[in-house]
Formats: structure tokens, sequence, C-alpha cells
């Protein structure tokens, strides 16, 4: 940015300097490099799965099912891993798993033309129903120290570092990633600009149903059991920080630096207020009114904006 | 006496001024035109006069009396109407809803609105404007023409001393444009006063007994029309003399377009013709013929049906009619849309795209500060020249053009149409599309004309004339009536059928394997279990019709529960069972109202306010629990959950009660002809004055008081209250919505929909526990329900779909 706008990245800025201020006085101890690589091993599957649902909404589409998608993908590794599939390529199917999953939503949103919304509302309920039916609700633990080891410690940071990095040089290098802020803001525009946008779209759920795949694989590894109640509620907390990153719910809107802010700042709250009140229901309220006061407070400064005058910058057309 | 003396109407927006002083004096009994070029100030009149806008500064007196409107209805109330232009009707409602709307006569004291008599008015205003349809059906299965004479019916019908009139003929045939004329005429000698803002002049001179042209907000001259020539008023408009653009002939090329035999059912049929390159070819018919059909075929928008196109190289390029909604991305930058079209989908080369964009600002005089500003910075002709350089950034060899002067002023349009001969001139096939007679003489090499869907002709440049053009164009006038251009009305299925018949199929599959299921006990079981998706399923039909949506409703069960619980149970508080009562329907329609309060007031998406909602008011619900559950609820508490009249179960008999009430607000009230307003066209029924806020708000607090009622008799037939009572619930309540038919896109949908939808789910959910087909049954449970609802919504789109064509 070469002139400095007011965005939401430095309301979320300052928001979390607030955040670390007011920590350093009430609890010196969480902010320390110890606390906080300790706390930060609860994130890393919500950011994954927070990337591709970032593009998603852009496209003014949705992705509810996510939490049923890493729920069932993580069912199928574990049931792989009973049946002595070799855990390499457990971990391989069950990304493809994943990204089968996503690519069907991504098949009935292009080709069956139904809302987004609808498709993931049915496939959220199918795909968590699938999981328990595969895996009669049973936990599936016992995983060997070495796979578990190998997927926990910098492996989710190295991960997300990746999507992150590769989402972000994508949305703001490339015309893919122009074409999914064009399709957000007037899809019909951009199919008279001959843009793909069923292809488009299809990837974009084909790449959050990958990204699930690969957060099951750390869920499991991070809890060391596989159950169809995993990740519930993941796909609201994923749009939450999608939203307070500064995504516009309408598409057309966001940027990945935004996200990582907003994941951030969630992520610093909840653990924030479960460390000093020791009470993990208060951080569910600080962060449902964080969503709605951020966008009700820009909301408001922007009608403050709209009633000054503003400079026309029509150009008049007679000479 | 005038009618209506304005006096120094002045309208400042930020720091343009859009009118400027102008005096204007309208008769009682007389047409007045509007004329003037796009900007001049005519849609600000309107605006202000149709109570849409306040003036800044300047007074408007009706029959020598001093008003100010504030609003739509209040100018409708002191006598004047207005005319509105095609985008402000209801398309999902009939023509009668949209006839009457905000002014139902009601019956039973206000309790019914009365659709009898409604249907009388509507039918009897058409029918003086000489239409006699069907006034039930939806207006989206009307023909454009039918659509605005519902309008005009709306409009003639209220006691009006003014009639507004904007560009009413912009989509009808000759002959209702004539119908309307009389009716027009009729009117006038009554005694009402009638301002007609219109472009077309035969139609200023055909109908109008005065005229004032405005230009740059100002007013300049007002005449009798007997006393000005369209010459004189064409002048007052440009406030300049407007020379044609000089034409040079042209080296024609070899053919870059061909098209054979293209047909695509009910839009255009046999359509054969070429185009050389350095050709410009015009494409002439009234609007509704099929031309910007055969444009989107050509382009390959729109699939192909039957027939072949070619193009040299396959280098086509469409620049669209519609600006806004096809041809450019409005925030979007100009190097970013004058490159949207180009290539990609790899990496962006930034240097070429700047150069290539201040290229074309140069070559097609685009008015900007810099390239870097949004598209809708700037004015219709600007953005006509952006859209074209977007298209001639993919150096294409065929180029189509749908109506390229379209809300461009005369100066622009000069240079547009240069710039046109010059693309050609380079060797490009151009193909214009315009319905503007003048425009085509000037263009065309050649001009091809349309009629119905069918080429009816081609003229060389020497032999065109406009009468010739117009005979070609024209229906003919001995054959049937000119075909509609939406299908007339086949008969529609409800929309309650696809879910009605879903429920007999369910019903009778879970009979055929066990007809132990029919049994009175089990149906009744089973309406227990749906009573509280039934409750709150209902109440969201509204929210959903309404163009909103509520998940909280789901966490909203749960504080309520765990309020009621808290409250009453014999361990924690021990109130007494009807306050505990108050305080959960109390806490239900609070949730509902703050939801509503940010949604309207604070102006937050409502799938956000209850995203957030979701989550703070579980939060809240651990704190009201106190990390316990809730045991020892008092027995006539728990009577709510378990007890029963005449063997009907309390929670049935509210569910009957709840859905019977929602149903009559949705169908018998005016709230709920609003409700459906504010669903199909959110900134008509703004127009409209519909009361936006109210009408949310009260949708949120009976969806809030439903999850009271539901938590109410839920929680109670259990034996504890955990803190996780009623989470995923709002997902089963939706489901029941959508399965039921309504449109999640708002305006469509029934409140009967909801309760069949809910009921099948229902049946859906109990038949597999009931079948016992053993313990491994049961974890399939959610996965079979996921996939019906899948299926039921899939099918139902589908099958919509087809019922669209």
């Amino acid at each position: 940015m070469k002139n400095l706008r007011w965005s939401r990245e430095l309301t979320l800025v300052v928001l979390l300097l607030c955040l670390f201020g007011a920590a350093s006085i009430l609890e010196p101890k969480f902010v320390t490099m110890r606390a906080q690589t300790l706390l930060a091993t609860h994130l890393w599957e919500l950011a994954l799965v927070a990337i591709p649902m970032l593009l998603i909404v852009i496209t003014a589409g949705i992705d509810l099912s996510v939490g049923s998608i890493v729920a069932l993908s993580a069912v199928s590794f574990g049931l792989m891993f009973e049946r002595n599939v070799p855990p390499v390529v457990a971990v391989g199917l069950t990304v493809l798993v994943g990204t089968v999953l996503g690519s069907l939503n991504g098949w009935f949103v292009t080709k069956m033309k139904v809302h987004p919304l609808l498709v993931t509302l049915a496939t959220l309920a199918a795909f968590r129903g699938m999981a328990e039916g595969i895996s009669t609700a049973r936990a599936i633990s016992g995983y060997p120290d070495w796979l578990l080891n190998a997927l926990q410690g910098p492996t989710p940071i190295v991960l997300f570092a990746l999507v992150a990095t590769g989402t972000h040089l994508v949305m703001t290098q490339t015309y893919f990633g122009r074409w999914v802020v064009a399709i957000g803001t007037e899809e019909n525009v951009s199919r008279f600009s001959r843009i793909p946008v069923d292809r488009v779209k299809q990837w974009l759920y084909g790449f959050s149903g990958l990204v699930c795949g690969i957060a099951a694989v750390l869920l499991v590894a991070r809890n060391n059991t596989a159950k169809a109640d995993m990740a519930t509620g993941l796909e609201l907390e994923a749009i939450t920080a999608v939203v307070l990153g500064g995504a516009s719910i309408h598409g057309g809107k966001g940027r990945v630096t935004g996200l990582v802010l907003g994941l951030l700042l969630i992520h610093e709250t909840r653990e924030f207020v479960s460390w000093h009140w020791k009470q993990n229901e208060l951080s569910l309220i600080v962060i449902g009114s964080l969503l709605i006061l951020t966008v009700l407070l820009e909301n408001i400064a922007e009608r403050r904006k709209d009633r000054k005058p503003k400079v026309a910058i029509t150009a008049t057309e007679n000479p | 006496m005038a009618t209506i003396e304005i006096r120094g109407l002045t309208k400042r927006y930020g720091g343009v001024l859009a009118l400027d002083g102008v005096d204007l004096d309208i008769a009682a009994g007389e047409v007045h035109a509007i004329c003037g070029e796009n900007g001049a100030g005519k849609s600000t009149l309107n605006k202000i006069l149709a109570g849409m806008v306040e003036p800044t500064s300047g007074t408007v007196k009706l029959d020598g009396q001093p008003v100010t409107f504030g609003s739509v209805t209040s100018a409708e109330a002191a006598g004047v109407s207005m005319v509105h232009q095609e985008s402000a009707v209801f398309l999902s409602m009939s023509a009668v809803e949209n006839h009457q709307l905000m002014r139902e006569p009601t019956k039973l004291g206000g309790l019914l609105i009365d659709r009898a008599q409604m249907r009388d008015r509507t039918s009897s205003g058409l029918l003086e404007l000489g239409e006699s349809f069907d006034p039930d059906v939806p207006l989206e299965d009307r023909s454009l023409a039918q659509r605005q004479m519902v309008m005009v019916a709306r409009a003639l019908a209220s006691d009006c001393r003014l009639l507004i009139l904007d560009e009413p003929t912009a989509s009808l045939s000759s002959r209702e444009t004539e119908a309307l004329f009389a009716s027009v005429r009729a009117i006038r000698d009554q005694g009402v006063a009638v301002m007609y803002v219109s472009h077309r002049m035969d139609e200023i001179f055909a109908l109008a007994d005065r005229v004032t042209v405005l230009r740059d907000g100002r007013h300049v001259v007002t005449k009798p029309i007997a006393e000005v020539s369209p010459a004189d008023l064409v002048q007052a408009m440009v406030g300049r003399d407007v020379d044609p653009p000089e034409m040079r002939s042209r080296e024609l090329g070899p053919v870059r377009l061909r098209v054979t035999n293209l047909a695509s059912p009910g839009k255009f049929d046999n359509i054969s013709f070429e185009v050389r390159g350095g050709e410009v070819v015009a494409l002439a018919g009234l609007v509704g013929a099929g031309r910007s059909e055969v444009a989107r075929a050509i382009f390959g928008i729109d699939p192909l049906e039957s027939g072949a196109v070619w193009v040299d190289g396959d280098k086509i390029a469409l620049v669209p009619e519609d600006r806004q909604h096809e041809g450019l991305h409005l925030p979007f930058s100009l190097r970013d849309n004058m490159a949207m079209a180009t290539a990609g989908p790899g990496r962006i080369p930034r240097a070429h795209e700047a150069e290539s964009s201040q290229g074309f600002m140069q070559r097609l005089a685009i008015k900007a500060p810099t390239d870097a500003v949004p598209a809708q910075s700037l004015s219709g002709g600007n953005q006509q020249k952006v859209l074209l350089g977007k298209w001639l950034a993919t150096k294409p060899n065929v180029l189509i053009l749908d109506e390229p002067t379209r809300g461009v002023d005369v100066s622009a349009k000069a240079q547009i149409h240069e710039l046109i001969a010059e693309i050609a001139a380079s060797g490009v096939a151009v193909l214009v599309i315009s319905s503007e007679l003048k425009e085509v003489l000037t263009l065309g090499d050649r001009i091809l004309v349309m009629r119905e869907g069918k080429l009816s002709g081609e003229l060389s440049r020497t032999e065109a004339t406009q009468e010739r053009i117009l005979d070609l164009a024209l229906p003919k006038e001995t054959g049937p009536e000119a075909a509609p251009t939406v299908s007339s009305a086949k008969p529609k299925l409800r929309p309650e059928v696809g879910v009605g018949g879903l429920l007999i199929a369910t019903l009778l599959l879970a009979a055929g394997l066990n007809p132990q299921f029919l049994a009175t006990g089990n149906i009744l079981d089973m309406l227990v279990k749906v009573a509280p998706a039934l409750i709150v399923g209902c109440a969201m039909t509204l929210v959903i019709l309404a163009r909103e949506i509520d998940i909280s409703v789901g966490s909203l069960m749960g504080l309520c529960a765990a309020c009621l619980g808290v409250a009453c149970s014999t361990d924690r508080m021990g109130l007494p069972v009807p306050v505990g009562v108050g305080i959960c329907l109390g806490v239900g329609v609070l949730g509902g109202l703050i939801n509503g309060l940010l949604v309207t007031f604070g102006r937050v998406p409502s799938i956000i306010v209850t995203l957030g909602m979701l989550t703070i008011l579980r939060g809240v619900t651990e704190r009201v629990m106190g990390g316990k559950w809730i045991e020892k609820l008092p027995d006539g508490l728990r009577a709510f959950g378990t007890g029963n009249v005449a063997g009907l179960p309390y929670s049935v008999l509210m569910a009957i009660v709840f859905a019977l009430l929602t149903w009559w607000l949705a169908k018998g009230t005016r709230f709920g002809v609003q409700v459906f307003a504010l669903g199909s066209n959110p900134s008509a029924a703004k127009l409209r004055g519909v009361p936006e806020h109210r009408i949310k708000l009260c949708v949120f607090m009976l969806t809030g008081l439903a999850a009271g009622i539901a938590a109410l008799f839920s929680a109670t037939q259990l034996q504890v209250i955990e803190s996780g009572f009623g989470s995923g619930f709002e997902l089963v309540a939706i489901a029941s919505v959508i399965v039921g038919g309504t449109s999640i896109q708002g305006g469509r949908g029934t409140v009967l929909g909801t309760i069949l939808g809910a009921i099948t789910l229902g049946i859906v959910s109990t038949v597999l526990i009931f079948l016992k087909l053993g313990d491994s049954a049961t974890y399939w449970e959610r996965a079979i329900q996921g996939g019906f609802i899948l299926v039921a919504i899939i099918g139902d789109q589908i099958w919509r779909r087809r019922a669209t064509r």
C-alpha cells in the first residue's frame, strides 16, 4: 500500500495491540514465546480451513460443510489405519477423500445450479451422518508415535504458511485471483467477460475439500483419535474469521492478509480470555460480539463518511 | 389555475447540482412532456414530485397548497402518482398483489385482507386499459408490456391529480402504446394533469399539449407543442447543433462471421447472415424481436441450440447492452476492466497491462483522472468507451455491439460512432444492434431487420429509409395478437405439490416397510418430535420470505430452556411456573429483537448477526447454567412437555396453533403481503413505502418467540436440560423451510410447504428407529436424513428449472 488508508487490517492490528497491551499488564506470562507456542497448537486446523473459505466467500458463495468434510475425512483415515493401510498411503487417500467431497459440493453448485448455502447445508448433514455411519460413532485411536510426531510441531505451521502465502500470491499476482474477485463482484459481467466462472468455482470447492482433508489428518494426529463428532462448528469459526478479516459476505471483497489477522485476533482473544478468567464460555461471548461489532462499527463509520459532501470525480462530457 | 406550481426547485447531491432553480406549471387537463438529455435533471424532478427525494430548496404547490412529501405514500395520498420503470415490479407476486400493495382492503374488522375485492379492483383497472388477463398469475409469467400495464393501472387507480409517466413505452409494442395513449388522453380529459417524460419525439408530438426542455438541471423552454418542431427540441436539449458523423466508405475484406440457420425455440428462428471484414452491419428491429438473444448465441453466452456459427480465428467480442449487469465490473479500476477479457489464468503482466490501458485511454479519449479510478465514477459515455476498450484489447476479428449508445449523451454518441467506423476500417467485422433508426442509418453499410424472432429483410445503405426499416420491423397488424415475450401462463402447480408428494411417498414407503407405522400412537409420537421444528420453521419461513436468515434459533432455544430451567427448577431458584414461562418466552422475544435491531438499524447482514448471536448465546447459556445440568423440574412445568388434551399432546396442539397463526400472517394480512414484497424486490418495496424496519423487526421477534415456545414444549419433555440443548436445531428448521419449497432468495414460498417439509423430515428421522433394523442402523440415521435433504433440495431445483422453461 503506497498511501495508508484505513483498512480492516489496520483495525485488526490496533485491536491486537490493545489485547497484547492489556495482557502484558494483567497476565505477563501470557505474552511470552513459550506460552504462545504452547497455545498455538490449537489454531492450525481452523487457520487452514479458513483460507479456501475466504476464496469461496469472495465469490459470494459459502461452504458450511467444512466441519463435516474434516470429520468424514478423519474417520476415513482412522478406518484405513485400522485396516492396516500404510500410513503414508492413508494420508494421501484421506486428502483425496476430502477433495472428492469438496468437488461434489462444487459439482452441485456449478452443474446443478443450486445455491451454495443450500448445497453445503445439506452436505453438512449428510457428510457428518456418513462419518457416524461408517465409524459407528466409535473413536479410533492408537496411531504410531512416529506418525503423530511427524504431523505435529512445525508441520502444521509450515503447511499453513505454504497455503497462505501461495493463496496470497495467486490472489494478488494472477488473473485467477482477479477472476475470483470479479465473480463475486458481478457474476454475470464475469460470464460476459469470458471468465470460466463455473470452472473457477469448481476449483475452489475442490480446494476447500483438499485443505479439509489435510486438516483432518492434522486433527487426528493432535488428538491421537478419529471420531465422527470432530470439528463440529468449524464452519462457523472459519466464517467468523473470514468476515472479521474484512471479507464481505456478499462477495467481491476480502484479502488473505486480513484473514490472517482475523484468525490471530480470534485465537489470541479466545486463549487470553480463558487464560485470565478460566472460563471458556466467556470467550464465546467475546468472539461473537467482536464479529458483530466490527461490522457494525464500520457500517456506522461509513455512514458518517457518506454524510460529508463528497467531491465529485465524475468527468463531465460537455466541453 | 395550474394544478402544479413549481418554483425555484433545486436539488444538490454533494457538489453536483442536479436541479437548479426550476420553475414549471402543469395545468389540470394537460399532458405536459418533459425532455432533455441524460443528466438534464428529468429523473430528479420526477423523484421530488413523487416523494422519493426531498428538494434542497424551492417549493411545490398542488392546487394552490404548498406540499412537501416525505415519502412515496404521502405523495400518493396527496394525489401524485408515478408509474415507475420496469424495475419496480414484484415479479414473484401476482398482478393483484402488485396492483393493491399498501392499499389492500380488509374485512372482518381488519383481521383479513379481502382478496376477492382486491381481485375485482385489479381486473376492472386493467379492463379500462384494454387488458383482460388472469390477474392471479405471478407477473414473471406475463409479458413486459402486461407488467407495465399493471403499473399504469395502479397509478390510475389512486385518486390522482398529477400522473407522472417516466418512459412508459420502453417495453411496449405499438398496439399497446396506442392503448396506453388512449387511456392517458381519457384521464387527461377527466381533468388530471399528466407529466410525460420521454426521449421519443414521435410520442411527444402525438400525445403532449405542451413541452418543457431541461438542460444541465435548468429550465430551458416551455412551449405549446404546436409551436415547436422536433429539430427545435433537439437543439434546445443539446444547446447547439449536432453534425452527423461523416461516414467514409471502406474496403471490404473476407468474410469473418458466418451464421447459418441459427435457432432457439421461443426466441429466434432461421437466422443466417454473413459479415465481412471492414463492414458494419446494423441489426434493427423492435425491443423483444430477439436481436440481443441472437448476439448472445453467436458470442456463446447462451448455448447454441441449433445452427452453426463460424468466426474467423474464433476471436469474437460482444459489447453488451447493460453496462452494470453485463458489461463492466463497476467497482474495478478502468485498467483492470480493460484487461478483464484478455487472458489468464496465470501471472498478470503488469507493465504490459499498464501500457495497453494507457493506450486505450488516449485512443478512445476516455475522460478520467487516471486509469486507476473505479469504473462506476465515470459517466455513461465514458463507461461505454471503457467497455469498448475492454473488448478491443482482445484484438477481435468480429465485434458485436448491442445498443452501443444507450444512455449516452449526444456528444459522446458522436465520438462512439466515429470509433465504430474506425474499428471497421481496421478490418474488423462489426455487427451493431440498435433500436434507434437514425443510428442504424448512420452506421450500417447493410441493414438487417428482425421481426418476432425472424430476419424479415435486408436493406443496403442506399435503399434504406426509416419508413422501410419500420415496415420490416413492425408486426403485421393482420396477424394474431403478437406473441408476448414471456411465454404466457400455462397452469402452474402450486409450490406445495412437490413437498406434498414427497410427504406421501415417504409415508407410503414407511407404511409399506412396516404397517404399524401408521398407528395413531406412532403418528402422535412422531408429531411430538416434529412440533419444535414445525413451530420454529413456520416463523423462519417468514424470515426467509423477507430475504433474511436466522441461524441463531438453536442457540436461542438453548438459552430459553436454560433460563426456564434455572428459574423453575427446585434445585435452583424455584420460581412459580408462570413466571418461568414468562421469562422463557421473554428471552426468546428479546433475542429476536436484538437480531432484528442489528439487521435493520445496524444494517449488518442477517447471516453475520445471527452467526455472532449463535456464538454469543451459547456462551451466555453456559453462564446461566453455571456448568451444571438442570434437574428437578417441577411437575407443573413438566406438564407442558408431557400433558395432553383428549389424547392430543400440548406440544402438537401448540404447533397447530402456531402454524395457523403464521399461515394467517403470511396469507391473510397486509403484513404478510409486505413480507413477500420485501423479499421479492427490496428496493421496489421501499419505493412503495413498505415499512422495512418494522416488518423485519417483527419477523425476527416472531422467530425469537417461536424459539421460546419450542424450548418450552421440548425441554420440558426431558428429565434434565443440558447446555447443548438446541444446538444444530437451526439446520433442522431451515431444512424444513427449504424442503418445503421456499426460495432462499426470498419472496417465494408458503407456510404450508414448511409444515409439510417439517413433517417429511420427521418421518424420515423416526422411520429408521421404528423399523428396528438393528443397532447399526441408528448410526446411519443422520446420514440418511442428510442425504434426503440433499436429494429433496436438488430435486426441487431441477423440477423448478423445468417448470420455468
